[in-house]
C-alpha cells in the first residue's frame, strides 16, 4: 500500500509529445481508474508508472520515493495485462511463483504466498495446468494471482478484461471489486470502458489527448462534468448536446440560461414524454429501440439535429409521431464556446 | 470432399512429379548400393528384383579332388563357391557352343571324360583314367539368377576406402558449425528484438543486406586471413576451428535473420511481464525466450546442419586433405576421380553421404517446414 504521486509528467515519442504535463496523486489504498478512448495515452501512464516506459519529464514517485530512474521489478508494482502474458511453457504454479524465484525468496515461503493468494482467486486446484488448458477466465485469475503473490505496493491493471466475453467481464469485474475491499492495496486500472470506470473507480480519471480532463468521483463526473468531453464520454447512451443557437426549437423561457453558454446537455435517462405544449423540446421520432427495460427514442429536431431519449417501455409513442420533451432543471448542463461547463 | 479444380487437379499432378523425380533417383541408388559390384555393372538397379538369365564361366576342381569308385575315377563338387540360389537351365563345354546341353545331360570332353551338370550347380566328372591336371576344366552355364543383395559394398567402403572416416569428419565439422552460430545469433536476435540500443536498425538493416553478399566471394579474402594468422602462430591455416568459425561467419545472417522473424513473434506483454516481475534480459532469454523457441532452434538447426552437410566448397578451402581431415563430400569426389568406374563404391558412397539428411528431413520434417517459412505463418 502506497500512495503514488505524478508531477507534470510528460512522454515524449520522436519529438511527438504523447503525454502533456498529467499532475495526479493517488491515495493509498485508493481504486483509480484512467479512462478515455483509445490512443488517449492512458496507457502510456500506466506504462510509465510501472517503469515499462520511459519519463521523459517530470517526477513519478510511488510510496515518497522518486521512482524515475528506478527499474520495473524493483518499483513494487504488480501489473495485470490485457493479453493475461502469461508464460505458455510454465505451469500455474511456475507462473505465480516466478517473480518470487527471481526475488531469490526461500522455496517454503513461495509455497505459502502462492497458496495463499490462489485461495483468494480459487485457482488452488490449477496449480499443475498450463496456460493452454486453462479458459479465458481462469487465465485471467492466473494473471490477477502472479500479481498478488508479489504482494505490491500499486497494483496496475492494463485492460484486463478487454479479452473476456460479456458476461465473464462482468463476473471478473466484480471479483476485482471484491479483491479490492480484501486486499486494501492501491489499484491504477486502465480501461475505455465507462461501464467499468463507473462501477469500480475511487475515483475516476479522464484522459484525452495527453491531458486530464477531470478527476472525480464517478457521481461527481456524472452529475457535475467539468467539460463538454468529460461529460459526452461519462453515460451511456451519451449527453445530448443541442445547440443554443438554433434556440427556435427550444422553448427558452424556463431555461435559465446563463450568459457566455452556447450549448446545453442533456443526459437521455433526463428527458420525459410531455403532453404540455409549453414543454422545453419538439421533435419527430425517428426510430425506436426496445431494450426489454426501456425504449431509446431517436428523435429528429428541426435542421437535422438529433437527440436520444431513455424512456418507459409503457410509453405509447410510435415513430413519426411528433412528441414534446421536457425535463428537471436540475439535470441540465451548460458548456460555453470552448467546451469549458458553466454552473 | 474436396472440389476438383483444374488448379487441385494441376498442383496434385506437379506434385506428384516431383516426389517421383526425387524418390526414383535415390531408390536407385539404395539398390545399386546393395548389389553386387559384377551385378551392378552390367545391369540396371531396376532389372535387380526378377529373376534374371546370366552366363557364367566356371571351373572344376583339379585331379587333388577324385576318388575312385570301381573302374572309374570321379570328381564330385559344386561350381558355386557359395550358394547363391542360382539355377542352371543349360551348360556347355567349349566356347564355342556355351549352351549345348540341357541340364542333367552328360557332355563329352575332348580327352573323352564325361561330365554331368545339375540345377544346383553340382557335377560328377566321370573318368575311365586317373585324372592328372591340376587345374580343372572350364564350364559354361546359363543360369537363372535370383535377387540377390550384399551389404558388402558397405563394408569395403566404409573400412577399405577411408568414407568411414570422412563421414565422422564431417560429423565433426557440421555439429559445431551448426551449435556454435545458433548460440551467438540466438543471443544476438534476441538483442535485436527486445532490447533497446543506438543503431539497433541500422545493425538489422546490415544483417538483411549481408545476405545479399555470396559466400564465394569471400572464401580467398577469408582463407588470406588465416594464413597470415597461421604464419604468425606457426600453426596450419587449415584446421577444424578454422572451418567452425568460416561456417559460424558466413552463417551468421540467414540464421540471425531467421531467429529474429521469429523471435518478434513472441508477445511483447509477456517480455514485459517478465520484466515486472523482476528478470533481466539474461533471465528473460534464458528461461522465457529459450523455451518457447526450441521449435524454431530445431528447424533453422536442420537448415544450418544440412547445409554444413552438404557443403564441399567450404571443407575443400578451409581443411586439408589427409584423412583424419577430409570431409565426406570431398572425399567423394576424389574417389569420382581415382574410383570413377567402380559404380559400387560410388554409389555406396552417395547414399552414404545422403542416410544423415535422410535421417533428418525424415525424422524432423516438422520443423523443416517451419524453419523454411518461419515468420510468414503464426506459430
Amino acid at each position: 500500500m502506497a500512495e503514488v504521486n505524478l508531477k507534470n509528467v510528460k512522454k515524449t515519442y520522436d519529438k511527438t509529445e504523447v503525454i502533456h504535463g498529467v499532475d495526479l496523486d493517488i491515495k493509498s489504498g485508493e481504486f483509480i481508474v484512467f479512462v478515455g478512448p483509445s490512443g488517449c495515452g492512458k496507457s502510456t501512464l500506466l506504462r510509465m508508472i510501472a517503469g515499462l516506459e520511459d519519463i521523459t519529464e517530470g517526477e513519478i514517485s510511488i510510496g515518497g520515493e522518486v521512482v524515475n530512474k528506478i527499474i520495473a521489478a524493483e518499483r513494487g508494482v504488480a501489473m495485470v495485462f490485457q493479453s493475461y502474458a502469461l508464460y505458455p511453457h510454465m505451469t500455474v504454479f511456475d507462473n505465480m511463483s516466478f517473480a518470487l524465484k527471481q526475488a531469490k525468496t526461500p522455496i517454503d515461503e513461495i509455497k505459502s504466498r502462492v497458496l495463499e493468494s490462489a485461495k483468494i482467486l480459487q485457482i488452488e486446484s490449477l496449480f499443475e495446468r498450463l496456460p493452454k488448458q486453462l479458459s479465458g477466465g481462469q487465465r485471467q485469475r492466473v494473471a490477477i494471482g502472479r500479481a498478488i503473490v508479489r504482494n505490491p505496493k500499486v497494483f496496475l491493471f492494463d485492460e484486463p478484461l478487454s479479452n473476456l466475453d460479456a458476461a465473464l467481464r462482468v463476473q471478473t469485474r466484480i471479483e476485482i471489486a471484491k479483491l479490492h475491499n480484501q486486499l486494501a492495496a492501491t489499484m491504477i486500472y486502465v480501461t475505455h470502458d465507462q461501464v467499468e470506470a463507473m462501477t469500480l473507480a475511487d475515483r475516476i480519471v479522464v484522459i484525452n489527448k495527453g491531458i486530464i480532463e477531470q478527476v472525480g468521483t464517478p457521481i461527481e463526473l456524472y452529475n457535475s462534468p467539468k467539460n463538454q468531453f468529460v461529460a459526452e464520454f461519462i453515460g451511456s447512451p451519451k449527453m445530448n448536446m443541442i445547440n443554443l443557437k438554433d434556440g427556435h426549437k427550444l422553448n427558452m423561457t424556463n431555461l435559465n440560461i446563463p450568459s457566455g453558454a452556447t450549448k446545453i446537455g442533456i443526459r437521455p435517462e433526463h428527458l420525459n414524454l410531455s403532453n404540455d405544449n409549453s414543454s422545453k423540446l419538439k421533435g419527430t421520432i425517428r426510430h425506436i429501440e426496445n431494450l426489454g427495460e426501456h425504449l431509446l427514442c431517436y428523435i429528429n429536431l428541426e435542421k437535422n439535429n438529433e437527440v436520444t431519449a431513455k424512456l418507459d417501455v409503457n410509453s405509447s409513442i410510435k415513430i413519426n409521431e411528433n412528441i414534446h420533451l421536457d425535463w428537471h432543471q436540475n439535470h441540465q448542463h451548460f458548456f460555453d464556446s470552448s467546451g469549458v461547463s458553466i454552473d | 470432399m474436396r472440389k476438383l479444380t483444374f488448379t487441385s487437379v494441376f498442383s496434385q499432378l506437379l506434385l506428384l512429379l516431383f516426389v517421383i523425380a526425387w524418390i526414383v533417383p535415390t531408390f536407385g541408388l539404395f539398390i545399386s548400393s546393395l548389389r553386387d559390384k559384377d551385378v551392378l555393372a552390367i545391369s540396371g538397379w531396376w532389372t535387380s528384383f526378377t529373376t534374371t538369365e546370366v552366363n557364367e564361366i566356371y571351373r572344376t576342381k583339379g585331379k587333388e579332388e577324385q576318388i575312385k569308385e570301381g573302374d572309374y575315377y570321379f570328381i564330385k563338387s559344386n561350381l558355386f563357391d557359395e550358394n547363391q540360389g542360382k539355377e542352371i537351365y543349360r551348360f556347355g563345354v567349349t566356347s564355342k557352343n556355351i549352351d549345348e546341353y540341357e541340364v542333367g545331360e552328360t557332355a563329352l570332353f575332348k580327352d573323352e571324360t564325361e561330365i554331368t551338370v545339375f540345377e544346383n550347380g553340382d557335377y560328377i566328372w566321370k573318368s575311365k583314367e586317373e585324372f592328372k591336371k591340376k587345374k580343372g576344366k572350364r564350364i559354361f552355364v546359363s543360369a537363372k539368377s535370383p535377387p540377390s543383395f550384399t551389404l558388402n559394398n558397405y563394408k569395403e567402403v566404409l573400412l577399405k576406402e577411408g568414407l568411414g572416416q570422412a563421414f565422422l569428419n564431417t560429423f565433426a565439422v557440421a555439429l559445431p558449425a551448426t551449435l556454435i552460430p545458433l548460440i551467438i545469433c540466438s543471443y544476438f536476435a534476441y538483442a535485436l528484438t527486445w532490447m533497446k540500443f543506438y543503431g539497433r536498425d541500422l545493425l538489422l538493416a546490415t544483417i538483411i543486406a549481408s545476405l545479399v553478399v555470396p559466400l564465394q566471394m569471400c572464401l580467398i579474402p577469408v582463407l588470406t586471413i588465416y594464413n597470415d594468422f597461421g604464419a604468425l602462430f606457426g600453426v596450419s591455416a587449415k584446421s577444424y576451428p578454422g572451418i567452425w568459425m568460416a561456417h559460424t561467419g558466413f552463417g551468421l545472417a540467414s540464421t540471425t535473420f531467421l531467429l529474429w522473424n521469429f523471435l518478434k513473434t513472441l508477445p511483447s506483454e509477456m517480455i514485459e511481464a517478465a520484466r515486472v516481475d523482476g528478470a533481466t534480459h539474461y533471465d528473460t532469454f534464458i528461461k522465457i525466450v529459450v523455451p518457447l523457441s526450441i521449435p524454431s532452434f530445431a528447424s533453422i538447426f536442420i537448415l544450418q546442419f544440412l547445409w554444413v552437410w552438404n557443403d564441399l566448397l567450404v571443407g575443400l578451402v578451409f581443411l586439408d586433405k589427409h584423412p583424419s581431415e577430409i570431409i565426406l563430400t570431398a572425399k567423394l569426389k576424389e574417389l569420382l576421380g581415382s574410383r570413377g568406374e567402380n559404380w559400387e563404391i560410388l554409389t555406396t558412397g552417395a547414399f552414404v553421404s545422403m542416410t544423415v539428411p535422410l535421417f533428418i528431413f525424415f525424422s524432423l520434417q516438422r520443423y523443416f517446414i517451419r524453419g523454411l517459412v518461419a515468420g510468414s505463418v503464426k506459430g
